[in-house]
């Protein structure tokens, strides 16, 4: 781009210049340079089209080789004949003038030779182009070789184009194949492939029906093998130019074949592979090019080219492509052994296989580290809520045995209103005897009975819910409500003792969460307790103060204080420790209950006493907190 | 309702008391009994057969009243707030009284019914009791005294 810049007028300066004073220099240049006698020379001479990906592909494993081989300066000339367009009588006069022109005087060292026409060319004209130099030749059949006579001084690696072996491996890859159509173009190396190629077929001749799409314009080709049944099988020779005369790359033309045909295509040639062949039986053109490249250091450093001899051809072997394989559903596991598969579609488990080992291998960690933390868990959720009930069937054991000292009171509480129904019901019936009957006496009567009834079921349900085992509930209790229904229960309880109890209720106290029977099981036994100690004074001395008020941090506090004998300081340590006790028939679990159930509401209890007269048990509960929460559990039973 | 219990009494006198049945003035009653609800029936049920009834909840309002002077029989709660039923009665015997007491209890326990029988109760009564029986138990108590 950078040439095509300057102004026209410069350009054409500097073109005079070169032709009135450049020209004769250049071969000077090149001359002094091998006068110094360092670089070595070598024309790479191609019959045909030495941008076709096949030469291209050999071309750089061949220069790579010779750079390996032979480590001094080496100067690569191309030179290009393009037989295959043009014909070789048209231009080969012309193509030796300027050969002639270019290479007068320049020692050229070898002469690599690719394709049959360069062979020819090279070996025709060496003595007057290249003098001495060696021809390297490949990407010749051997079939070609053997019509030719080779010089001396004309060494090189043949290249068996394999037909036959390509139409065995199709036939093998689809067993079922009972058609080949076989496409060629129409130029002149195009019809040399061609007869290889039906040299090779002629073997199957019995078992295939062969269509020869030979030398058709490439619509009518691309029709032919559109039109294939499903049973064929495509061998793809090569289209150098169609049958109406367009020049064309082989490979490209592969590529529109292989997506308008039918049937699967094979071919013969590397750079097939990747455009549309699903396999065959090929010759790496890397080891072309390297064995070339070899034959070239080889020469270079110094050896007789007759001394090198002939050489074999380079060994073709199985080629596949992965992808054509998938697209005509054949099974890989077809393929000869050995042979070579590309592109394959790596997988994400191919690809990433230690990734994804690493990935699974920490995820299964983590899994495992989680379960076991969640059975850890588990476990000790199920152990906590077997503690929780076992703490619940406690609680209840303890409130059954509390009540079972108050039966005699219960049963109190129960007669007297089923002893006043009674006695209503005997007035009823007496003054229906009578005969005079006045309503109003009836129904005062009648409401008397239902008031009573009324008071009998309150009582029941009042112990029904205390005896009751259940679910810990979580709610807002207005502790002196609670205090209240626990004396209301304990009422008879305190006239049989001739206790008398007395209240300070702080009417400002606020609520608490918490589970009402279980609260009302710690004031229970605080009252039942503190009515023992003055069991012993005479009547008008039983006296028992409850008292409910507010303190600091919006608690509240509930104290049982009793005139009894008080607690020894030795004895108020151990007061509430289970299994301690001061009473001839106590189990000593009445206050370690008590305590279990105001520390899990978040509560504290604890004794005051100065040893000698009386004594103040109080317990603290958080006032009403949405967060606080018990965590005993009483199950329904 | 005055009136009721008036031609109730006479039928009463007349009738369970029998011939001996002099008093014209129906026998006074004192009720000692600390629940509201069972006072108030022992009370109705006691004038529907033909008493006189005075009730307190407590023993010391019965001494307070003097009303043991005034009784001819005493029912009385053993149970009480305060002073007990048996603490009332020892104290009345003690005074001279020889109105005959009978007490009632929710405590059907032996050591109630001794006490009552050591203090020469003329009945106890083990609660709930029908009303007809009390009036019974009463009468009885009225007829031996």
């Amino acid at each position: 781009m950078l040439l095509h810049r300057p102004k026209a007028g410069v350009a054409a300066t500097v073109v005079a210049f070169l032709v009135a004073f450049a020209l004769p220099p250049i071969a000077a240049l090149a001359q002094a340079r091998d006068g110094a006698g360092e670089a070595r020379r070598v024309v790479v001479l191609n019959g045909t089209d030495p941008y076709l990906p096949a030469f291209i592909a050999i071309d750089g494993s061949l220069r790579a080789a010779v750079r390996a081989g032979h480590p001094a300066p080496t100067e690569f000339y191309a030179e290009t004949l393009d037989m295959a367009r043009f014909p070789r009588t048209a231009i080969e006069h012309e193509a030796l003038a300027l050969l002639r022109k270019k290479y007068r005087g320049l020692k050229v060292d070898v002469v690599v030779a690719v394709e049959t026409d360069a062979l020819d060319f090279a070996q025709a004209h060496r003595a007057e182009l290249w003098p001495g130099a060696a021809i390297v030749f490949h990407s010749v059949p051997p079939d070609a070789l053997r019509l030719r006579r080779l010089e001396p001084g004309t060494i090189g690696v043949p290249v068996r184009l394999e037909f036959g072996p390509t139409l065995e491996l199709a036939l093998k890859l689809k067993p079922a194949a009972r058609r080949l159509a076989v496409v060629v173009g129409a130029s002149e190396i195009d019809r040399r492939f061609e007869s290889l190629a039906r040299a090779a077929i002629a073997g199957h001749a019995g078992r295939l029906e062969v269509d020869f799409v030979v030398g058709l314009p490439l619509a009518d080709s691309l029709a032919a093998v559109r039109a294939l049944p499903a049973d064929a099988i495509v061998l793809y020779v090569a289209m150098f130019r169609d049958g109406a005369g367009v020049p064309l790359v082989p490979r490209d033309v592969l590529t529109r074949i292989a997506a308008a045909s039918r049937a699967p295509v094979f071919g013969v040639f590397e750079t097939y592979l990747g455009d549309g062949i699903v396999a065959g039986s090929i010759a790496s053109y890397e080891a072309q090019g390297r064995r070339a490249g070899e034959l070239v250091a080889r020469v270079l450093n110094g050896e007789d080219p007759a001394a090198i001899g002939a050489q074999t051809p380079v060994a073709p072997g199985c080629i596949a492509d992965w992808r054509q394989l998938k697209r005509w559903g054949v099974d890989a596991r077809l393929l000869p052994e050995g042979c070579e598969v590309r592109f394959r579609e790596i997988g994400p488990w191919e690809r990433y296989r230690w990734q994804i080992l690493a990935v699974l291998v920490v995820i299964l960690a983590q899994a495992a580290l989680i379960a076991a933390l969640l059975v850890q868990h588990a476990r000790r959720r199920h152990a906590e809520l077997a503690l929780q009930r076992h703490r619940g069937e406690l609680f209840h054991a303890a409130r059954l045995a509390t009540m079972g000292e108050l039966t005699a009171s219960i049963a109190h509480e129960v007669n007297q209103p089923l002893g006043a129904i009674l006695a209503n019901v005997d007035a009823a019936d007496m003054l229906l005897e009578s005969g005079n009957v006045p309503r109003e006496a009836l129904r005062e009567i009648l409401a008397d009975v239902r008031r009573d009834d009324l008071r009998a079921s309150e009582v029941v349900r009042r112990l029904r819910a205390l005896l009751a085992k259940h679910e810990t509930a979580h709610e807002r209790l207005d502790v002196n409500a609670t205090t209240a229904e626990v004396l209301r229960l304990l009422a008879a309880e305190i006239r049989r003792r001739g206790v008398e109890v007395t209240t300070e209720f702080d009417p400002q106290l606020p609520d608490v969460r918490g589970d009402r029977v279980q609260l009302q099981q710690v004031v229970l036994n605080l009252v039942v307790n503190a009515m023992d100690a003055v069991a012993d004074l005479t009547a008008g001395r039983r006296r028992v103060l409850v008292r409910t008020r507010s303190i600091a941090g919006g608690r509240v506090e509930v104290a049982v204080s009793d005139r009894g004998p008080g607690i020894a300081a030795e004895q108020i340590e151990k007061l509430f420790d289970s299994f301690f006790t001061t009473k001839p028939r106590g189990m000593g679990l009445g206050l370690s209950i008590a305590r279990t159930i105001v520390e899990a509401h978040g509560g504290r209890i604890w004794a005051e006493s100065d040893g000698r007269s009386g004594a103040t048990l109080r317990f603290t509960l958080p006032g009403a907190q949405p967060a606080a929460a018990p965590v005993l559990v009483e199950r329904p039973t | 309702m005055i009136e009721l219990v008036i031609s109730l009494s006479a039928q009463a006198a007349g009738g369970a008391s029998g011939p001996a049945a002099a008093a014209a003035t129906p026998h006074t009653i004192v009720l000692v009994e600390d629940d509201d609800g069972l006072r108030s029936a022992l009370v109705r049920i006691l004038e529907l057969a033909g008493y006189r009834v005075e009730s307190f909840a407590t023993a010391e309002d019965v001494l307070a009243a003097g009303a043991a002077a005034r009784a001819a029989c005493i029912v009385c709660d053993v149970y009480l707030p305060r002073e007990s039923g048996f603490a009332l009665c020892r104290r009345l015997s003690q005074a001279g009284s020889q109105v005959p007491v009978i007490f009632i209890t929710a405590h059907d326990l032996p050591a109630v019914r001794a006490e009552a029988e050591a203090l020469g109760a003329a009945d106890c009564l083990i609660k709930p009791f029908a009303g007809r029986r009390l009036v019974a138990v009463v009468r009885a108590a009225l007829t031996s005294a």
